[in-house]
């Protein structure tokens, strides 16, 4: 029985993986809720017990099946819920604006986006560039003071 | 019931912005309001928790285990105040700057509400939903601003976390199937008698939902995209607030619950910190972007964060949670400061590159004394020189940065940020004194941190 | 309020002061400036005299750090020093900044922030001389690095500047960085941040060691001693006082100022001092090499600079009172005199507008004073008889001869090579003929040197003042009570001897400069293309271009975001599950009978989810997401949870209606988009399915593994559920997962509304404004 369930947990989560790997926008939303289920049934499945419904009056010595993870299970499926409404709602004004769903068209905007300021902002060529010597030699002229020897020979004689 | 006052207070706050329209300032200012008193609150729940030890209730009056109880010791105090701090800041700033959408105020209310819950709460499935509502909150809130940029931060920062939540859930349920029980003192005690390997996949889903959140390496790739696509400070309450849960997770299930699990995984910690580490300082060096810079350097903060983590003890909690408390506050003040000019904002933000390379007066420098005197007592020369290793990239990204942003005279004078009023720019300021006064009296964090990280002494058998 | 307190506020407060007033009011920042450093200096004078008591104050209690200062002999020297040559520094700049922002176009009110930092170094100085707690050294050492970066980069619209004052706070930060590991070593070895008790319980050992030895490469850097002495020319494109100050008297004596507060601890090994000495006599040969050949007045300064602390880190090393008390006294001695002789080449350079020699000459024709003032300091600093700065060299060659033939050698030459290139520089600029032309400059920029010139002239015949200050500190450095007692000693003695060597040598040298120049300036530039430098900034060019490297990686393979996330975690899980061989057990059962309903909808739910992802249009996924979840809530209801199954129902069916409304917004054809970009392809969109499908695979393996791992695992002896059984009725309910929800964990419902709401609140965002086409 376990080795079914988590067989089921596997693909269903596969199946979401997949979906989110994808391009367009509303398959990775379709595999969040996959992977949404995938986890709800993991939770349901990992009560501690399995028996009748979890109402009174129970019989005698009666197995309940476990009321927690049912709890879990229904908030985790009204949370997921809401959620996976926002990003719908999200994706929706992703579109709008984009007039896209495509992941890789809005990677696209990003780079530009990125390239154009980079534009804009001049790299200080690396503050370590070794171009500087040229401006160095400016600065400390190593000129020998052959000049000031000969000047001062002149002034000798 | 202090302990809960706090917390009812941004709820109720947050259900009343969001009925009225936060573009007006009177909403914004009363939202502010709001957070201050909650953060009153805290300060007076702390202060009761200095004096008195944890303070535990349970909701509904049930017995511990049945109801949900929360528990409000130095650490999740220490991050609950941390987090609403930021948020605060935060606030106030967009409040200055003209909010934009009507819904702004509330979000950040009942993120607090969400985070402060995360916090306080000790139980394990009440985490997971006051995690939701912080969460749900940050993915409205990465979307503020309308802009393409935004929309498409919040869309990867949607879709990463939603497949953390289902990580972390399924490590709930995991971790309960094998203890029965859901309240986090009940976990941990039944924990200490299984064998360490049969919760490690519990611990390692767990793990992972928080190190997404954190933004460690190898689950980062979501971070800079998001940490600069967002508003400045969208991405100031990202990296300093939200950021936090992760942090906080990693200690109070890693620390409190699975300590021996924690214990095993530490080499991997550490791997995965060092990566961080080196990684994300690398990728600063050569952006072009306050943003971008700020954003890879938090990777590489919090990749200090996992060390100390995985240095493990009372020492290496206490070092995690000064660095967590001295990052967040770096951070907020660098993302707020991101688009803004001016000599007043060269000044925070100088205050801000100092505090990251650890430069005193900055309060940075601590967050790395702290790794460095952990390092020392146990004559742990690797971490000392990854320390150092990584303060001479952090020297490097941020002054590049620092410098090309604010002393660059082509930069400076293009003008492609419009003047902020100067209320914006006190908030940044305020932030930088605050971080100079870390570094001038450090007391009160330093102490802080050792309370935090002490919290699990007295748990563990 | 006691002297110690006194000096310290003094010192501290006159940054603050100076840039309220300046702020308020531009033209106030110079006289506030200069009162408070006079009265700084004279509190310094003061504790000279009658040192107040230490202060000892709680800092940080729970690291162990105090807030402990004292004006000892040794702060007293360099907080002196710090103050006195502050004031003429400053007095100086009063009349220098304001022509020097004049030749740049910049504001006025720009000398604000120049004194504001200049003071806020001073008082840093002080500050750092006093501290006896190593946390409080560490915090001052890096504010006067704070200062110093700002100061040389007061011109920064000028790139070498920015470059210049990146690269000094580069290499002083990171050395610092050292300093806080070897202080919280001693103190994690040693129980303690107080120096005092330290020195008192110190036994050397290997943490020991390397403490003090991170703790000198800061001191070392920091004094700009070989290897770490590239920044200091750079530093050098600094306004003229802030190299006249920082860079000559003050902010390089903090490195050696180091040496001598931890001298105590140094002695306790041989090696140490060895390694002083090494890196004093490097430094002294290759700065006094490099300062032969330069021709940029204060690139010559600067080398110059590098080789006299040379001179004084090798003193230390020597040790004994020749050498350490001689250190203290040749840092006094150094300080007057370079300072003089980097404000004359200011000044200079103000009235010729030429900053090299080789482009003025004769000046002591139009300038005498200042060609007298400048003359007695580099004659002080060349250790010429009746300057103050004789003893110094007397000293250190005292210290050299004791330690041996070598080390005289050693000390004459370098002596010598300190008297070639000083009289260079002061031949260069005021003798010869005259060259360039000579404008009028400010008083002002000629009375600080005089009064330096005059004190190097002092002290060659009254040294008694000076030598005590140096007594003092030296006396805290060996723990003695030793006392220097300069005078002329008209006999032949062995350090006479080597005086008058040392500069008959140095005449020689000077004389024959066309043999040896070109071979020198070679030298030197082999050392510049192959030294320490390079090496420094190759580095950062290499970090920023590997940096380039790997983000275009990250930005350009790794678009898909989310695939980033999943894939670490599922080899995150595999690898765990290899390494911690979980000693498991994967259970295996043979299924009951009456699961059989059980099993065949768990298979239509997986079923239907693998229909979901092969790639349809929209509207077929989105039915097969209905299937699913429809599938799961039948799943549901036969594992017994009624409710979990109503609910599932409900938001299912909302939910598509949800999703199709959503769908039948958007326009066919991007219903039907199955987007592959179109500049890829068609076999590497294939290559993305499979990718995609391996990926999913390891994903689903993920879960699969946990799952079954999980679910193997033994169900623990009691569980909480019992409990919330039991209870039910006393929370009158009798549906025992309502009553959870509603009462036992009301708070977690609480929450989920919570969700909801803000998932309205978000959506009513988003959507709002936006008109549906």
């Amino acid at each position: 029985m376990t080795l079914i369930v988590s067989l089921a947990i596997g693909v269903l989560f596969a199946a979401g993986s997949y979906l989110l790997l994808q391009h367009d926008f509303i398959k990775v939303v379709g595999g969040t809720i996959l992977i949404a289920h995938s986890v709800n049934l993991f939770i349901m499945v990992s009560g501690l017990s399995r028996g009748t419904e979890p109402i009174y009056p129970l019989g005698d010595g009666a197995r309940v099946s476990d009321p927690l993870v049912q709890a879990m299970v229904l908030t985790a499926i009204v949370i997921s819920f809401g959620v996976t409404a926002l990003l719908i709602s999200l994706i929706y004004r992703v579109y709008v604006s984009h007039r896209s769903v495509d992941i890789e068209h809005l990677s696209d905007f990003e780079e530009r986006l990125v390239q154009l300021e980079e534009q804009q902002v001049p790299p200080e060529p690396g503050i370590g560039v070794l171009e500087d010597r040229e401006v160095d030699e400016d600065d400390e002229s190593d000129q020998p003071d052959r000049d000031g020897i000969q000047r001062d020979e002149r002034a000798t004689e | 019931m202090l302990i809960v006052l706090g917390l009812g207070i941004l709820w109720f706050s947050g259900v009343c912005a969001a009925i009225l329209d936060g573009r007006r300032r009177w909403v914004g200012f009363a939202s502010v309001a709001a957070i201050l008193a909650a953060i009153a609150a805290l300060v007076a729940l702390g202060m009761n928790v200095r004096d008195e030890g944890p303070q535990t209730m349970t909701a509904g009056g049930w017995p511990s285990g049945v109801g949900i109880g929360l528990t409000a010791d130095m650490l999740g105090v220490t991050f609950a105040l941390l987090s609403l701090g930021v948020l605060l800041a935060a606030l106030t700033f967009e409040v200055f700057n003209g909010v934009r959408s009507q819904s702004f105020p509330a979000l950040v209310l009942l993120l607090g509400a969400g985070l402060t819950g995360v916090f306080l709460t000790a139980d394990a499935f009440n985490f997971y939903v006051f995690f939701e509502i912080a969460m749900i909150s940050s993915y409205i809130l990465t979307g503020y601003g309308d802009e393409g940029r935004q929309l498409r931060s919040a869309t990867i920062f949607v879709i990463v976390n939603l497949l953390g939540s289902a990580f972390f859930l399924m490590g709930i349920a995991a971790l309960y199937h094998q203890t029965g029980r859901l309240d986090m003192a009940g976990i941990a005690a039944r924990v200490a008698l299984l064998n360490p390997t049969s919760v490690i996949l519990s611990a390692v889903l767990i793990f992972t939902a928080f190190g997404i959140k954190l933004g460690i390496f190898p689950f980062h790739f979501w971070l800079p995209a998001v940490y600069t696509g967002t508003r400045p400070a969208v991405a100031a309450i990202l990296s300093g607030a939200v950021a936090n849960i992760g942090t906080y997770g990693l200690l109070r299930w890693g620390g409190g619950m699975l300590p021996d699990e924690l214990h095993t995984a530490a080499p991997m910690f550490f791997a995965l910190g060092v990566i961080s580490i080196l990684y994300g300082s690398l990728q600063a060096l050569s952006r072009r972007s306050v943003a971008e810079v700020v954003a890879y350097s938090s990777i590489g903060q919090v990749g200090f964060i996992l060390v100390a983590l995985a240095i493990g003890g009372p020492a290496g909690f206490a070092a995690a949670v000064l660095f967590a408390i001295v990052n967040a506050v770096n951070k907020t003040l660098l993302f707020l400061s991101e688009n803004l000019r001016g000599w007043l904002t060269g000044f925070a933000f100088a205050v801000g590159a100092f505090s990251v390379a650890g430069v005193p007066p900055a309060g940075g420098f601590l967050g790395k004394a702290g790794l460095f005197q952990v390092a020392a007592q146990d004559d742990n020369w690797i971490v000392i020189a990854l320390v150092v290793v990584g303060s001479v990239l952090s020297f490097i990204y941020m002054f590049q940065i620092y410098q090309r942003r604010f002393w660059t005279p082509e930069v400076a004078e293009s003008a492609n940020a419009v003047a902020s009023p100067v209320s914006v720019r006190a908030v940044v300021v305020v932030l930088a004194i605050i971080t100079l006064l870390i570094g001038f009296w450090p007391e009160p964090v330093l102490w802080v941190s050792e309370q935090a990280g002490q919290s699990f002494a007295t748990t563990r058998p | 309020m006691n002297a110690t307190v006194f000096l310290l506020l003094a010192a501290l407060s006159a940054a603050p002061l100076t840039a309220a007033f300046g702020a308020a009011r531009p033209s106030l920042a110079r006289p506030v400036a200069i009162l408070t450093t006079a009265i700084a200096f004279l509190a310094a004078l003061y504790n000279a005299f009658r040192p107040g008591p230490a202060i000892d104050k709680e800092w940080a209690p729970a690291w162990g750090m105090r807030l402990h200062l004292e004006a000892d002999g040794l702060a007293v020297l360099f907080a002196l020093l710090a103050t006195g040559i502050g004031l003429a520094v400053i007095i100086y700049s009063s009349g220098y900044i304001p022509l020097h922002l004049h030749h740049e176009h910049r504001p006025e009110e720009d000398q604000t922030r120049f004194f504001a930092f200049i003071l806020m170094f001073m008082g840093a100085m002080t500050g750092l001389v006093m501290a006896q707690d190593l946390m409080l050294i560490f915090l001052f050492w890096d504010l006067t690095a704070i200062a110093s970066y700002y100061l040389i980069g007061f011109d920064s619209q000028k790139r070498e500047a920015r470059v210049s004052a990146f690269m000094a706070l580069i290499v002083t930060g990171i050395s610092a960085v050292g300093f806080l590991i070897g202080a919280l070593m001693l103190d994690a070895e040693f129980g303690s941040f107080q120096l005092p008790e330290l020195i008192a319980s110190v036994v050397p050992n290997y943490e020991s060691d390397i403490a003090l030895v991170l703790i000198l490469i800061a001191a070392l850097a920091k004094s700009a001693q070989v290897p770490l002495h590239f920044w200091l020319p750079r530093a050098m494109t600094a306004p003229t006082p802030v190299s006249a100050y920082l860079h000559s008297a003050a902010m390089v004596a903090a490195g050696v100022f180091l040496i001598g507060r931890f001298y105590p601890l140094i002695v306790l090994r041989g090696w140490m001092l060895d390694l002083l000495l090494v890196v004093g006599v490097v430094s002294m040969v290759a700065g006094g090499l490099l300062a032969l050949t330069r021709d940029n007045m204060k690139q010559l300064l600067a080398y110059s600079t590098i080789a006299q602390y040379g001179y004084i880190v090798t003193m230390f090393g020597l040790g004994g009172k020749a050498g350490v008390l001689g250190a203290m006294f040749a840092i006094i001695a150094h300080g007057l005199a370079k300072s003089a002789l980097f404000l004359t080449a200011g000044t200079v350079t103000e009235a010729t507008g030429a900053r090299e020699l080789s482009a003025v000459g004769g000046l002591r024709h139009s300038m005498p004073l200042l060609a007298l003032a400048s003359g007695l300091a580099a004659a002080s600093l060349a250790a010429i008889p009746l300057t103050m700065g004789f003893f110094k060299d007397e000293y250190f060659f005292e210290a050299a001869t004791h330690h041996g033939r070598l080390m005289q050698v050693i000390a004459v030459v370098a002596a010598a090579m300190t008297f070639c290139y000083l009289a260079r520089f002061w031949k260069g600029i005021f003798g010869g003929p005259i060259l360039g032309t000579v404008s009028p400059v400010p008083n002002v920029l000629l009375a600080p040197i005089v009064v330096l010139g005059a004190l190097s002239l002092l002290g060659g015949f009254w040294p008694e003042p000076f030598a005590r200050v140096a007594s003092n500190a030296g006396q805290v450095s060996l723990l003695s009570t030793d006392e220097l007692h300069p005078a002329y000693h008209l006999s032949r003695t062995t350090e006479n001897i080597m005086a008058a060597l040392a500069i008959g040598s140095g005449v020689l040298l000077f004389f024959s400069r066309r043999v040896w120049f070109a071979t020198v300036e070679l030298a030197s530039d082999l050392g510049e293309k192959i030294g320490p430098e390079r090496a420094f900034r190759a580095g950062v060019l290499n970090l920023n271009n590997f940096s380039d490297r790997i983000h275009w990686i990250e930005v350009r393979d790794l678009r898909s975001r989310v695939a980033t996330v999943l894939a670490p975690a599922a080899l995150m899980v595999v690898i765990t599950l290899i390494f911690t061989n979980a000693d498991s057990s994967f259970e295996l059962q043979k299924p009951h009978r009456d699961d059989l309903t059980l099993i065949m909808m768990i298979g239509i739910a997986a079923i239907a989810g693998v229909a979901a992802a092969i790639p349809r249009d929209h509207f077929s996924m989105a039915l097969a997401l209905s299937g699913v979840g429809f599938a799961l809530s039948v799943v549901f209801a036969l594992l017994r949870a009624p409710d979990v199954a109503l609910v599932a129902v409900l938001v299912e069916t909302l939910f598509g209606v949800l999703f199709f409304a959503f769908l039948a917004l958007l326009p066919r054809n991007v219903e039907h988009a199955d987007v592959v970009p179109s500049d890829e392809p068609q076999e590497l969109g294939h290559h993305h399915r499979v990718r995609d499908s391996v990926l999913a695979a390891f994903g689903g393996l993920l879960a699969f593994l946990v799952a079954w791992g999980v679910l193997s695992r033994p169900a623990p002896v009691d569980s909480v559920f019992e409990r919330y059984v039991d209870l039910t009725p006393a929370a009158h309910g009798g549906a025992i997962v309502t009553v959870i929800l509603a009462d036992f964990r009301g708070l977690d419902t609480m929450g989920e509304i919570t969700v909801i709401g803000i998932a309205f609140l978000g959506i009513a965002t988003f959507i709002r404004r936006r008109r549906l086409r």
